[in-house]
């Protein structure tokens, strides 16, 4: 029966069928030949899964990410940025990185935040001197940062999914999603300075600086808003969503003046499809995990990884591996909605922090959004960049490694992730 | 704006669905009004945007169907012989009407056997969100049909381009 669903299920998927309509085939046919059960379930559990609170903090986070890059604020960021890091050498691809990592902070989409930076820096990259692959490497992997900075979509699935706290969660990605840009920023000086290139030469004064963080501050509140009232236990991080488009519609509207009204229906529009992918994803993907629980599968998988060995670190190789290969195949959402039922036991069983698993995951899948063959970030900055994927190959490779190197950094060392979330969360007694 | 007399079939979803996510907005800023300013819950305001979310949601995967960017793995689609491809994309979309039409009548059968029960707060019909399954799977129906007659035609047409002009990604 798991013989016969997994065959079905992947032969369907090579065939180049939409994953999520993969999943409830398989899952339909399945019950059908092996169970007594009525296919009645399949409509239900689609339904029972997109019933629910928290995901609605989807649509409301990728509506305040869309606004707020229609209204002028990609720009501003990237002012800021320069006044921060532009006069390093190798200083404008640590711009597009300091400028992605607060885009991200604003948006929660990896799609969202590689277009609206890469569109603006990666010419200006490669002007500087960096090769346009090595701009395209750096720009697809620091567009993955969105992912992991709060507010993220992948987090607030992995809380539905996995029962943790979505507010925890968001605390546990600060710190790694702050490694990763400063890793990403150290990879892109050293290639500057092997390669060679001049500093930029331009001189910051207090006034322009001042002027830039005053342009910056607007957007970044965003963040401190969304973050602090989660934290602060005063709403769920729905109404969190719904204050954050309120206040991008606030900004570029009544204070920036930068987004018209002819924009609007294409920001609806966009945040329509995303959630509408996202979901119903999400609701397929209900039939297929049951199937998989009422057969034990991920039990047996348990069995399998801890008979090759039950020691913790190299239980936690054998997840990386695993989640590193499949994030290469498969988008972040499906491949977290097949992958954690499966591996959470894993992470109970050797006594691993349920925030720490989380952000382990998401930043390992996240990896996966920057290679080939099916990676949205390579894809948006590729398309930015218009060049063919297969010259990004190899200059992205120094930026994988660094990304790669934080993800042991999540997996070994608990704090990164676990600390936050433990002072400012749980010592306060909010759920 | 409404150059073609189908104009409004072909963006059905996207009226819709910009209609709902508004509509969600505004109960979602009831919500946290009532809550934060007026200090007293509003009750509905939870159930309501869950039932809109789940509408919304199911046109949007409509709208993802229609323009082909729902999730999916192409590689070996895209490397395969012209015909080769256009014929699994064929199987393909074949394998997502089929298992779109047992959505649409598991889900209104599941529908018509809760009739009658009535939602927690709203105490409207529980059929109001649930049909949102069988209606949805259905209006994807049609949109998977009519991309299998566009293969079809690109089946007979010889050589030049495929029938999978996919756009850019947002």
């Amino acid at each position: 029966m798991i013989a016969f669903l997994f065959i079905s299920f992947v032969v369907l998927l090579l065939m180049g069928v939409p994953i999520a309509f993969t999943l409830l085939l398989s899952a339909a046919v399945t019950i059908y030949i092996y169970t007594d059960y009525q296919l009645q379930i399949l409509p239900s559990m689609v339904y029972l899964q997109s019933d629910s609170f928290p995901l609605i903090a989807i649509p409301f986070f990728v509506l305040a990410g869309a606004i707020m890059s229609k209204g002028g604020m990609s720009d501003r960021l990237i002012r800021f940025a320069m006044m921060l890091v532009g006069t390093v050498r190798g200083g404008l691809a640590m711009v597009s990185v300091v400028a992605c990592m607060m885009f991200a902070s604003i948006s929660g989409s990896t799609a969202a935040t590689t277009a609206a930076i890469g569109t603006v820096m990666m010419p200006a990259v490669v002007r500087s001197g960096f090769k346009i692959g090595t701009a395209t490497g750096l720009q697809a992997t620091a567009g993955s940062i969105g992912i992991i900075i709060p507010p993220s979509i992948p987090f607030i699935l992995m809380g539905v999914i996995g029962g943790m706290s979505i507010g925890e969660l968001f605390m546990g990605g600060v710190f790694p999603g702050l490694a990763v840009g400063v890793s990403l920023m150290v990879m892109a000086h050293i290639i500057a300075r092997i390669e060679g290139h001049a500093p930029s030469g331009e001189t910051v004064t207090l006034k322009s600086f001042i002027s830039a963080a005053i342009g910056a501050i607007l957007p970044l509140l965003t963040v401190v808003f969304v973050v602090g009232s989660i934290m602060l236990g005063w709403v769920v991080p729905t109404e969190a969503a719904i204050i954050a488009v309120l206040w991008a519609l606030l900004v570029s509207v009544v204070v920036y003046r930068d987004l018209k009204f002819s924009d609007m229906p294409e920001i609806l529009m966009v945040t329509v499809k995303i959630t509408g992918i996202v979901v119903f994803v999400i609701g397929a993907t209900a039939p297929f995990a049951w199937l998989l629980t009422i057969e034990q599968v991920p039990q047996m998988i348990v069995e399998a990884m801890t008979a090759v060995s039950s020691a913790p670190w190299a239980l936690k190789l054998m997840m990386l591996a695993i989640i590193l290969m499949i994030g290469t195949f498969l988008d972040l959402t499906p491949a977290m909605i097949i992958l954690v039922p499966i591996m959470l036991p894993i992470a109970n069983r050797i006594g691993m922090d349920p925030i720490q698993f989380g952000v382990m995951m998401v930043l390992g899948l996240g990896i996966g959004q920057s290679t080939p063959p099916v990676g949205i970030a390579l894809f948006v900055a590729c398309s930015v960049a218009r060049i063919k994927i297969t010259k990004v190959i190899v200059p992205i490779l120094p930026f994988l490694a660094a990304m790669i190197l934080v993800l042991l950094l999540v997996a070994f060392w608990a704090p990164i992730s676990t600390w936050l979330p433990t002072v400012t969360m749980r010592g306060g007694g909010t759920p | 704006m409404f150059k073609h007399p189908l104009w409004i079939w072909r963006h059905l979803e996207e009226l819709i669905g910009s209609f709902l996510l508004v509509l969600l907005l505004a109960v979602g800023t009831m919500q946290v009004g009532g809550r934060y300013m007026l200090n007293s819950p509003l009750g509905w305001t939870d159930e309501l945007s869950r039932y809109i979310f789940v509408w919304l949601s199911i046109i949007g995967a409509s709208m993802a169907l229609r323009e082909r960017e729902h999730f999916a793995l192409e590689v070996l689609v895209d490397m395969a012989p012209r015909r080769l491809g256009v014929a699994a994309r064929m199987f393909g979309a074949l394998a997502v009407t089929g298992v779109l039409l047992l959505l649409v009548y598991f889900g209104w059968v599941w529908t018509r056997t809760r009739a009658g029960i009535l939602t927690p707060a709203l105490e409207i019909p529980v059929s109001v969100p649930y049909s949102a399954i069988p209606i949805g799977a259905a209006l994807m129906v049609i949109r998977s049909l009519e991309y299998l007659v566009e293969l079809m035609r690109t089946w007979r047409t010889p050589a030049l381009g495929t029938a999978h002009p996919k756009g850019g990604v947002e």
